[in-house]
């Protein structure tokens, strides 16, 4: 019997791609969200609602959605004249570095401020995997429960920003706004929580300044 | 699901690591895997049989060790277990916690 110490991290190459991603990026200065939700939480709504705004306030953006076999998010973007790429995951149940390694080769990152990453609806697997993103955005949703941040804590302990979306659908439900907030500060102390809802279009401007904070801040450090 | 991805790259390490013909057929590997993983062992172990491997990894068994959550309080220095969805120091309840363990996902050493 003989016995060899490895010590070696799985995730290692998994890692290698994203951090090479994050170089790219961070050379061109693109501030780089990776959003994840449950199915149907609203992350294509929120692009939706949001896209045009920043493009008519001039920030140049690509958003990179990822889905299992459809191109139905990318094509509500696509009619928005917003630039999108779709990554198909053939069933795989998130995106991994090496599918967005893929699809920066075809966008000019020179012109770009910001990349949204839409990540395939789960908010187990994807929490795993860094893309090479600057943070990831937890999206939650009234229908889903205020439990939702207990039962999946990765994902909010990896995120600056939580949204709780469909905040319209709140009287017809037993949401608890504040349980869900607080246990959301009591995996991560330094997230920021917005309220909001992309249908009524209600509390999404806190959001816009956030990205186009956040994008402030990136160009600065790089500076 | 995930899971199925973690076997795959275990399987992708090993065969690198044991191309040296002193290294005979493996019995086992041993793994280190944080609570916060999600990962479930048994899933984890179907995943590992199931994926394609060579002739000296094809008996393998894996023996996971799961790794609890672990925090050092930065304000009074204990360092506790801590639950996966509360990493306030359970101690004096501070939010100023660093995440000492839980996060490893290490392929820790093979047996022959």
């Amino acid at each position: 019997m003989a016995f060899k110490v490895i010590e070696k991290n799985i995730l290692k190459a998994s890692e290698d791609t994203a951090n090479e991603n994050r170089e790219v990026l961070r050379h061109n200065n693109v501030f780089t969200v990776n959003i994840i939700s449950s199915p149907g939480a609203g992350k294509t709504s929120l692009i939706e609602r949001v896209g045009p705004v920043l493009k008519e306030e001039g920030v140049p953006f690509t958003v990179i959605t990822g889905d299992c076999f459809t191109t139905r998010d990318a094509e509500r973007i696509d009619v928005l004249k917003i630039p999108v790429i779709q990554i198909n995951t053939g069933n795989a149940c998130h995106i991994n570095g090496q599918l967005i390694k893929a699809a920066l080769k075809d966008v000019d990152l020179t012109k770009m401020d910001l990349l949204i990453i839409e990540n395939v609806g789960n908010l187990v697997c994807p929490a795993q995997f860094d893309l090479g993103e600057d943070t990831k955005i937890a999206l939650f949703s009234v229908p889903e429960g205020d439990d939702k941040p207990v039962k999946y804590p990765l994902i909010i302990k990896q995120s600056r920003l939580a949204l709780i979306n469909k905040m319209d659908l709140l009287e017809h439900s037993d949401f608890d706004v504040s349980f869900c907030e607080e246990s959301i500060k009591k995996i991560n102390p330094g997230i920021e929580t917005l309220l909001i809802s992309c249908k009524k279009d209600e509390g999404l401007d806190g959001f816009i300044s956030w990205v186009k904070e956040n994008i402030k801040i990136k160009k600065e450090r790089n500076r | 699901m995930h899971e199925m991805k973690f076997a795959k790259d275990i399987v992708d390490i090993l065969e690198k690591e044991i191309k040296s013909p002193e290294v005979g057929r493996i019995k086992t590997i041993f793994l280190e895997i944080g609570e916060l993983r999600y990962i479930v062992p048994d899933i984890l172990i179907a995943g590992f049989n199931a994926v394609p491997k060579n002739k000296k990894l094809k008996d393998a068994q894996l023996d996971i060790v799961v790794i609890p959550l672990r925090v050092k309080c930065k304000d009074c220095g204990m360092l506790s277990i801590a639950d996966k969805t509360n990493l306030k120091c359970p101690v004096c309840d501070s939010d100023k916690t660093e995440l000492i363990s839980g996060n490893e996902i290490t392929i820790k050493g093979i047996e022959w």
